[in-house]
């Protein structure tokens, strides 16, 4: 039986999420969120995000990767990380194996292959496990060792024991809003991480990324905002995390393409938050009562 | 024969003027027939008293008769009015006179040749009743009157009439010839009288009264409708009766209701229909047609359920009417529009019905603190989504007051405002500005809701009256007018007033602005203060000179017709209202309902004077800088306020007797096989009596069946299954992990174990609702196995009462049917308690369906504290058992737990029975159906329901009443807390 790793070749078909950022992606800070970060990063203080979906969470990532590792100050050895953001959507079926790699089975033979843990771990990239709690108990035990002094990662199956590129950052999402009591976060997994708080962005904010994002203009992104923020006042109706800024987004996006506001907004928001009709009717109410039928 | 002149001594003798104008009249009467004309003069001047009247008449009349008719004629006319003479001269008199005056009209001798018609009736009235002087002579001078007025089938029919009423009793004539109007169509009357008599004479008699309400013209509608029901008397009677008190508005309305009647057909169902037609839409003639096709097709099958439907009550009915105009209800959208208002203001408002609370501005939309008023049903534009909108903008316009900081700066506006010498001018000026600044903005700020502005708008603006006359009020109107973005200013205003006129209107408008703020109302209304109260006072009225003070004064007052989107603000009100709104938000343990309770709390305990007396500068000659200053001075007071108030608040939360909620509800009515429509009112009562005591003596004293209760409880398991993944044992295998497990084999690894997935149980999730029957008859005694006196259904409720008042003090120590069944939930409390379902405890009783009382005793969700108790334990016999609504009530707030598992369970004594629970009292079934429909209402909507009664001959109905299985009947009552517990096991296990 032969051992052979394929660690070192970047396996864009395995992993979806690893972008190489060669453009940067927009983020509007709407705090010091950004310096904040930087300052984890240069301690390489593993960082935790908090905040409901949609409010920008993996852009904010992907733009702070971008920067670190393509920015002004990049230095050489970080350029050189060819995914500087390794991206793991946590499932409950997620479990250590998958984040740090598998034996597959190619004919006869068993062939290693690196988890994306594993790839950011020894390259010096950034790993962003959103949604932490989803995924099952086991991988959240690598991560104590990962963000301790220690920065080391146990790869069992191979016998191994790798330590962290001096690059490599921990990064984890956490949603408060809909977890219910079983999943929420060990503390002692919690108290290991820097946390940033994320949350909607006020309507100002908001309008601009909509204008952003989705190219309508100013008014109707303004429009779409008031609307985000009415809803917002819903949230304890069954949708806990009210409507997210992608939703506004899509909405400015179905616009911009020359969509009823109404109906974009029917297709992307009412129907999407809730399947309550009252919800979603009351939700239409509030739509036609901020844009014109026709 | 006596010579002529003998006979003119002899009438000297009797009345010497007679005899001389007989003398006088001797020349024009032919001469063959001198005696014999003048022997009848003398025959009927002899008659009897005062006969020589009647010989007058009788001699004046006969040249003028001779002109036209022949001598015999003359004699025969003689012979006829001599036999009313003899009682009295009346009769006689006046037909001799009216023949004279029957000759000069009657040209051409038509109405002459009638005289044989009128003759013979009259003699038909003699022959009955010979001695009824004024009745002849009534009838004489109608007919002569119809003779000269009517053609002859009129006459003809009339006199008819006059023969066939002289045979009936004298009242009937009397009041046959009382009716002398005009209008009435005596053959159409004849036809009436053919079909009977009585329908007849019934609507003579009404007809005056009629005509006066409903005018000639659409008496001639109702004449064929009431042949149409002549048949069934008493039902027409009972439908004339209802005529003159109808309450329809306009002429126009009364044509329609009479044009729909025959469409109706059945008299009983037009007497129903006719009632209610007042809160029919009498404008729109098509709905009610097709609602009264619906209602004539229900009728046909059962005749009650046509009467209920034609009144208004059953479901059928005002469900059709409501289709039929596009009406929108409250009930029908309270959560959506309850979700927009959350949505649109961030706060916890309460939108509710302008019927559920019990204010003056009933119907109008308006805020109470944290509750938003708004009409129970629009129905007033032809479609649902108009009328929707209607809602939206009513509810906008308020949601606008929190949007704009009118609320929050509440305290201070009311500060302001009673500040003005006149304080009612400052106030009115001030709604009418601030709702004009809200419409604005909100139009201004929300483009979707843009139009449906306009269109209340120039809706409102079309219902505006005129303009009036006096100077304050007009310049209101017009004040309110360019709110409503009117336009130019109308040129029916006064000269005098124009220049005032104009420069109010500028002022309104400038609040027209996005920037508009609640100071710049403020300002506006201190400039528009001026104009209005200190304009030329010394020509104030042009108007006044022409009307008396006291009304000159009254229109001056008048306040502006209020516009229905906007409803009605009280800032008053809401200044005490708001500020125990900001209380509760800030006071900890208040359970959630309390936002009804600023409205509960009557206004006049608080003290505004409090911060009426404070720092707050005179608000005349205000400026905007000065403004903001007092907005600072009013802040710190509010908070010294509340302070204060904080402080009063837990002394009010328990003194004050908080309102019960009100509901209503729908009953079945099995004979109608149709709901009767919000036919009972539930009074949802939460400060119900407390004896707290007696659940700690029922604990004390029944440890052992405590105990046993608890214990079967506990075998209850949990339900509600979870699959766990990645087990070692499980009743499957979790592929990922085993595809993994093979890998690892195959690598020479050391394969996890946890492969599969299994099911496990998680927390029950049950909400239970015990329903205590609180009835009188509870009050019987059981415990010796005596015979209770049997309770009757006819008893009257307060010798009932009395009754068993009388009982309770001689025999309060042995047990009652209520103890029972108060210690078996405080068993099952208990045990509850450790089980950790979710419950309540309710009791109900009544009086009649306007008052069923629901004893909220613990609620869901609350805790099972000393107060729920005591409430427990305050549980006592009360009145009647209408369980139907009560059985809808709580099945409302089973389902409103959302639980998975819903139990009601129902214990009783007796049956359903109240004093108006069905119209027969004797008949048990009304209450019975109504009863089975609850609960199978009940169980459409997952409420699974069981039935424990105590009365051991409770088997017959409730075996109609409940489902196999869902009842048990409790032969040794003592068995209640064990057999309750089997049950609730039963039915959540
Ligand atoms: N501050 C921001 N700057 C720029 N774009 C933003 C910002 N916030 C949100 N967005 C927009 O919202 C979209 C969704 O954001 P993102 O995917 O980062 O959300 P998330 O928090 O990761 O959500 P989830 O928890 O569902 O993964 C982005 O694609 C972007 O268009
Ligand atoms: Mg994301």
């Amino acid at each position: 039986m032969t051992l052979k790793s394929t660690s070192n070749e970047p396996a864009a078909d395995t992993s979806p999420d690893a972008y190489s950022l060669t453009e940067a992606p927009f983020y509007l800070a709407l705090g010091d969120e950004v310096e904040l970060f930087l300052a984890a990063y240069q301690e390489r203080l593993p960082v935790l995000l908090k905040g409901p979906t949609g409010c920008g969470k993996t852009r904010f990532v992907e733009y702070m990767a971008h920067r670190i590792y393509r920015g002004e100050d990049a230095d050489d050895n970080r350029r050189r990380v060819g995914q500087p953001l390794q991206t793991v959507s946590c499932h409950e079926d997620l479990s250590a194996t998958d984040l740090v790699g598998r034996y597959l089975l190619q004919g006869d033979q068993t062939v290693w292959q690196d988890g994306p843990l594993t790839r950011s771990v020894k390259e010096g990239a950034i790993c962003y496990l959103d949604e932490i709690v989803e995924a099952r108990k086991d991988s959240t035990v690598l991560i104590h060792s990962l963000t301790d002094h220690r920065r080391i990662l146990p790869v069992e199956k191979l016998g191994l024991i790798l330590e962290a590129h001096e690059n490599f950052l921990l990064v984890i999402s956490y949603n408060p809003g809909y977890q219910s009591v079983l999943k929420d976060l060990k503390t002692s997994t919690r108290q290991r991480f820097v946390a940033i708080d994320f949350d909607y962005p006020d309507p100002a904010h908001e309008a601009e990324i909509i204008i952003h994002e989705s190219g309508i203009d100013a008014d109707t992104a303004g429009e779409l905002a008031t609307l985000g923020a009415r809803i917002r006042n819903l949230r304890h109706h069954g949708f806990d995390e009210g409507i997210s800024t992608r939703l506004l987004v899509y909405a400015g996006q179905l616009i911009s393409r020359g969509l009823n506001p109404i109906r974009a907004c029917d297709a992307a928001i009412c129907l999407a938050v809730s399947d309550d009709p009252e919800v979603q009717r009351a939700i239409g109410e509030v739509v036609s009562t901020i844009f014109p039928r026709d | 024969m006596p010579a002529l002149t003998e006979v003119i001594l002899e009438l000297r003798k009797v009345h010497p003027p007679t005899a001389e104008l007989l003398d006088h009249t001797l020349e024009h009467i032919p001469v063959h027939g001198r005696i014999e004309w003048a022997a009848r003069c003398l025959e009927i001047a002899n008659s009897g008293w005062h006969a020589f009247e009647s010989a007058n008449a009788f001699i004046l009349s006969s040249p003028i008769i001779l002109a036209s008719y022949d001598f015999e004629t003359l004699i025969a006319r003689g012979d006829y009015g001599l036999q009313f003479c003899g009682y009295s001269f009346e009769p006689g008199f006046t037909y001799y006179c009216a023949l004279g005056n029957l000759v000069v009209a009657d040209v051409d001798g038509a109405k002459w040749n009638m005289l044989p018609e009128v003759e013979a009736a009259g003699r038909t009235i003699l022959g009955k009743f010979q001695h009824a002087s004024n009745l002849l002579t009534d009838f004489f001078e109608i007919a002569f009157a119809m003779l000269l007025r009517e053609n002859e089938s009129e006459i003809r029919a009339w006199c008819a009439l006059a023969a066939k009423i002289a045979h009936r009793e004298r009242q009937d004539l009397i009041v046959f010839l009382g009716s002398r109007h005009e209008s009435i169509c005596w053959q159409e009357m004849e036809k009436l009288e053919r079909v009977s008599p009585n329908s007849f004479l019934f609507y003579l008699s009404v007809y005056e009264v009629l005509e006066a309400k409903f005018g000639l013209d659409l008496m001639a509608d109702l004449q064929p409708l009431i042949l149409g029901f002549a048949d069934d008397e008493d039902a027409l009677q009972e439908f004339l009766l209802l005529l003159p008190g109808i309450q329809t508005i306009s002429r126009n309305e009364s044509r329609s209701v009479f044009s729909l009647i025959p469409e109706i057909g059945h008299v009983d169902l037009v007497t129903s229909f006719v009632s209610h037609c007042h809160e029919l839409p009498l404008g729109d003639l098509p709905v009610i047609q097709q609602w009264i096709a619906g209602g004539v097709q229900v009728a046909s099958t059962n005749i009650d359920a046509g009467l209920a439907f034609f009144s208004l009550e059953s479901s059928t009915s005002v469900e059709l009417l409501e289709s039929l105009r596009g009406q929108i209800n409250f009930a029908d959208c309270s959560r959506v529009m309850q979700l927009y208002t959350e949505a649109m203001t961030g706060k916890r408002l309460r939108v509710e019905s302008t019927a559920d609370s019990d204010v003056q501005y009933r119907d109008m939309p308006h805020t109470l603190g944290a509750s938003i008023c708004l009409p129970e049903s629009v129905s007033w534009f032809a479609s649902k989504d108009e009328n929707f909108e209607f809602y939206k903008v009513a509810l906008l316009h308020q949601l606008g007051f929190f949007e704009y900081q009118t609320f929050v700066e509440i305290e201070f506006i009311e500060t302001t405002l009673t500040e003005f010498e006149d304080s009612v001018l400052a106030h009115g000026l001030f709604n009418i500005l601030e709702a004009a600044r809200i419409d604005w903005l909100l139009a201004r700020h929300f483009r979707g809701i843009r139009d449906a502005f306009s269109a209340q708008k120039s809706f409102a603006l079309d219902s505006r009256q005129p303009l009036p006359i006096m100077r304050k009020a007009q310049l209101l109107e017009l004040m309110i007018r360019a709110g409503l973005d009117a336009g130019p200013l109308p040129v029916e205003v006064n000269d005098r007033y124009l220049a005032d006129a104009v420069s109010l209107y500028a002022e309104v408008l400038s609040l027209d602005r996005a920037e508009a703020q609640l100071q710049d109302t403020l300002s506006v209304l201190q400039r528009c203060y001026v104009i209005v109260s200190e304009g030329d006072q010394s020509q104030w009225d042009g108007a006044k000179t022409e009307l008396d003070d006291g009304l000159a004064q009254m229109l001056e007052e008048e306040l502006p017709q209020p516009i229905s989107f906007h409803g009605h603000m009280d800032t008053r009100q809401l200044a005490m209202d708001l500020a125990l709104v900001d209380l509760e938000d800030t006071t900890e343990g208040v359970p959630d309902d309390s936002v009804s309770m600023s409205t509960a709390l009557d206004p006049a305990d608080l003290d505004i004077d409090e911060i009426q007396d404070g720092d707050v500068q005179d608000g005349l000659g205000m400026l905007a800088t000065e403004i903001d200053h007092q907005l600072e001075n009013v802040e710190k007071l509010k908070r010294e306020n509340e302070d204060e108030n904080r402080q009063l608040l837990p002394a009010q939360l328990s003194n004050q007797v908080r309102e019960d909620q009100r509901f209503r509800y729908d009953e079945w009515d099995f004979v109608i096989n149709d709901y009767r429509r919000r036919w009972c009112t539930l009074y949802e009562v939460r400060d119900c009596p407390e004896a707290p005591e007696y659940v700690d003596k029922t604990l004390a004293e029944h440890g052992d069946v405590a105990s046993r209760v608890r214990k079967q409880l506990t075998r209850l398991k949990p339900e509600m299954l979870r699959k766990v993944k990645g087990v070692v044992d499980g009743d499957d295998l979790d592929l990922d992990r085993a595809v993994e497990a093979v890998i690892d084999r195959k690598t020479g690894l050391t394969p996890a174990e946890n492969i599969y997935t299994q099911s496990l149980r998680k927390d029950r999730d049950v909400s239970a609702l015990f329903l205590l029957d609180m009835s009188a008859s509870t009050d019987d005694i059981i415990a010796d196995g005596s015979e209770p006196p049997p309770f009757s259904v006819d008893d009257d409720d307060e010798d009932i009462l009395s009754h068993y008042a009388s009982r309770q003090q001689d025999e309060s120590s042995r047990t009652r049917i209520i103890d029972i069944e108060k210690q078996a939930v405080i068993l099952m409390a208990e045990a509850l308690e450790q089980l950790g379902d979710n419950y309540s405890i309710c009791g109900f009783s009544g009086y009649g369906r306007e008052r069923v009382d629901y004893f909220l005793c613990k609620d869901f969700g609350e805790a099972y504290d000393h107060r729920a108790r005591g409430k427990i334990g305050g549980i006592k016999p009360c009145r009647s058992t209408r369980m139907g609504p009560a059985i809808r009530h709580a099945t409302r707030s089973l389902v409103k737990t959302e639980s998975r598992i819903r139990a009601l369970i129902i214990i009783s004594d007796g049956y359903p029975q109240d004093h108006d629970y069905g119209q027969d009292r004797n008949s048990r079934d009304y209450g019975v159906k109504d009863t089975m429909k609850a609960l199978a209402e009940a169980r459409t909507q997952n409420v699974q329901t069981f039935c424990l009664t105590v009365d051991q001959s409770g088997h017959d109905y409730l075996r109609e009443m409940c489902p196999d299985k869902q009842y048990l009947v409790i032969q040794e009552v003592s068995q209640l807390p064990d057999e309750l517990s089997k049950v609730y096991q039963s039915l959540t296990g």
